[in-house]
């Protein structure tokens, strides 16, 4: 078996561009989500949880219906959501890329069948359940995106979808200068040439 | 009828400066909501005794309501954390608040002359230019690439008012202004020493990246945190001194803290946008704050000394000095009454200014 890094190496539709394209509506619903959240009229983890994958799944049907991208379609528009780039069906779920619950491991009939249609039968994406992870922070905004083939409860693809611009790529450590002291804030009285401060 | 102007307007901006609703306006000078509608719209105008009583509930002298209306500060001009669920009367009483602490600082900058003001204006899209507009704003005020000494000056020098609001809501923790002379207004009187220099750098941030344009949402929020996290731990720097490792080395981190004067919190947020540590291992290391009840108070918080504005009480200062009794004239001539100046400026008036006291009103001769 090859080792594969990238989700273009298991299967051609899922390119870096449509990645991201989707990567971006599902933040975009959770970060409304988390900026609606109003904890002192009773919301907590929950509802935020419930909102998040809503306003995710209705930004995904949105741009399905609304024919925004011809390589992106829907298998089930129920709750639980299977969606298509390209050829390959995928579901979201919020937590770890490696620690992936039993329910989002579970494989409804529709996403297996679709497997069958987009991979050859000895091809090793056959067996893997593709899966949007939301990872988040304290407050529930999105942290990162990864985008994961999972073989049983095993990540074999694990990758973090770029959705800013890395603005660490490139940069190279070197010391820091010496902490520089700043004066009290001047102050004068107009007309005057004394100034209190520095 | 009163021979004393009177502008709706004015009786509107006292109200909501101090979050009253035209309801509970009205059971301190037994009138009805409709009434004081009515005088808010300039529909009708209030007698001499109503003019005096609203004026006694308000806080404010009765010359204030006739004072010509200062240009109100505009939504975009005032930058703070609005969810979608903060109702528009905190929006408005910030707004009203905010108008009658600039009328203050541009009577102060008349007679003053204070740091000149010299924020940057760097408009900002992707990380990469907020990153650029934190490297640029150190550049600038020429601070190097080491540790902010001292956040308060920083701003102060630049020319910002550092001052303090109380009774707002909880939910508004601190704003800036983007006035001719820029306000930072912290609505906690002595939050931890950490958590202001952000909530500072946090300012700053709006006050560079983001001027004219309505802030308050989660984008803007977000790149102003990026901006203070960038402009306090500079990139080269931290990623040349972050300790790194398969577990996080927390020893060196609270060094760190110590000498960058950053929270750990805000460290490890800093480390996982420079992906300097994994999300499972920030997730790990927050969880080990949380743990250890370190979320709201650190370990180490207090060796930080706590940085006290120095602006606005050396202008105080230094007027009295020069003028006795000057702030009284000027927060009498702004119609404020001592308890509603110390509301709307964060400041008590200097001992034996009262103000008004030296304003007589003609009506009483």
């Amino acid at each position: 078996m090859t080792t594969k890094t990238y989700p273009w190496e298991y299967h051609r539709d899922l390119t870096e561009e449509r990645l991201v394209t989707v990567a971006r509506l599902i933040i975009d619903g959770r970060q409304t989500a988390v900026e609606l959240q109003a904890e002192a009229e009773g919301d907590n983890g929950w509802t935020l949880g419930c909102r998040a994958f809503q306003f995710g799944r209705h930004r995904i049907l949105r741009a399905v219906d609304g024919e925004e991208h011809p390589w992106l379609g829907v298998i089930d528009r129920s709750l639980q959501l299977i969606f298509k780039i390209g050829e390959v069906p995928i579901r979201i779920y919020r937590g770890d890329a490696d620690e992936p619950t039993d329910r989002t491991l579970r494989q409804s009939h529709n996403e297996l069948r679709q497997l069958g249609f987009s991979f050859d039968e000895r091809d090793e994406g056959r067996e893997l359940a593709f899966r949007f992870a939301v990872e988040t922070d304290v407050d529930g905004s999105a942290l990162a995106v990864k985008f994961v083939g999972l073989r049983g409860a095993t990540a074999v693809l694990n990758w973090d979808v770029p959705l800013d611009d890395m603005a660490s790529i490139g940069t190279v450590g070197s010391p820091a200068t010496e902490p520089v002291e700043l004066g009290a804030p001047a102050v004068g009285v107009r007309g005057r040439s004394s100034k209190a401060g520095s | 009828m009163s021979r004393i102007a009177f502008y709706g307007d004015r009786l509107r901006m006292a109200r909501v400066a101090l979050g009253l609703t035209l309801d509970q306006l009205g059971g301190r000078v037994s009138a009805t909501r409709q009434y004081l509608n009515q005088l808010e719209r300039g529909i009708k105008v209030p007698t001499d005794e109503m003019m005096e009583a609203l004026a006694a509930a308000l806080g404010v002298a009765v010359r204030f309501f006739g004072l010509p209306a200062d240009a109100g500060i505009r939504p975009e001009q005032c930058h703070f954390r609005k969810q979608r669920s903060t109702p528009v009367s905190i929006v408005s009483q910030v707004l009203a608040r905010g108008t009658l602490l600039d009328g203050f600082v541009r009577r102060l900058d008349s007679e003053l002359d204070l740091p000149l003001v010299s924020f940057p204006d760097i408009p900002v899209t992707g990380t990469a230019e907020i990153e650029e507009a934190a490297e640029e704003a150190r550049l600038h005020w020429r601070l190097g690439s080491g540790p902010v000494s001292n956040m308060m000056r920083v701003v102060e020098n630049a020319g910002a008012v550092v001052s303090f609001f109380g009774g707002v809501s909880e939910r508004v923790d601190a704003l800036s202004i983007d006035s001719r002379r820029p306000m930072i207004i912290r609505s906690e009187a002595k939050p931890a020493a950490c958590r202001l220099r952000f909530d500072l750098a946090h300012e700053a941030g709006h006050l560079i990246m983001h001027r004219g344009i309505q802030t308050g949402d989660k984008l803007t929020e977000d790149q102003a945190n990026r901006f203070a996290s960038a402009f306090l731990l500079p990139r080269a720097s931290f990623i040349h001194e972050f300790p790194r490792g398969r577990f996080l080395d927390w020893t060196a981190i609270f060094e760190l803290k110590l000498r960058w004067k950053v929270s750990v919190q805000a460290i490890l947020r800093r480390a996982y946008d420079l992906r300097l540590i994994s999300a499972d291992q920030y997730r790990t290391g927050y969880i080990h704050l949380s743990k250890t009840g370190q979320r709201r108070v650190e370990r180490h918080d207090d060796e930080i000394p706590a940085e006290q504005p120095e602006l606005l009480p050396a202008a105080i200062q230094a007027l009295e000095i020069e003028f006795p009794g000057a702030i009284g004239r000027i927060a009498g001539e702004a119609g404020l009454d001592p308890g509603m100046f110390s509301y709307v400026s964060g400041i008590d008036l200097p001992t034996g200014a009262t103000a008004g006291d030296n304003v007589v009103p003609f009506r009483r001769h």
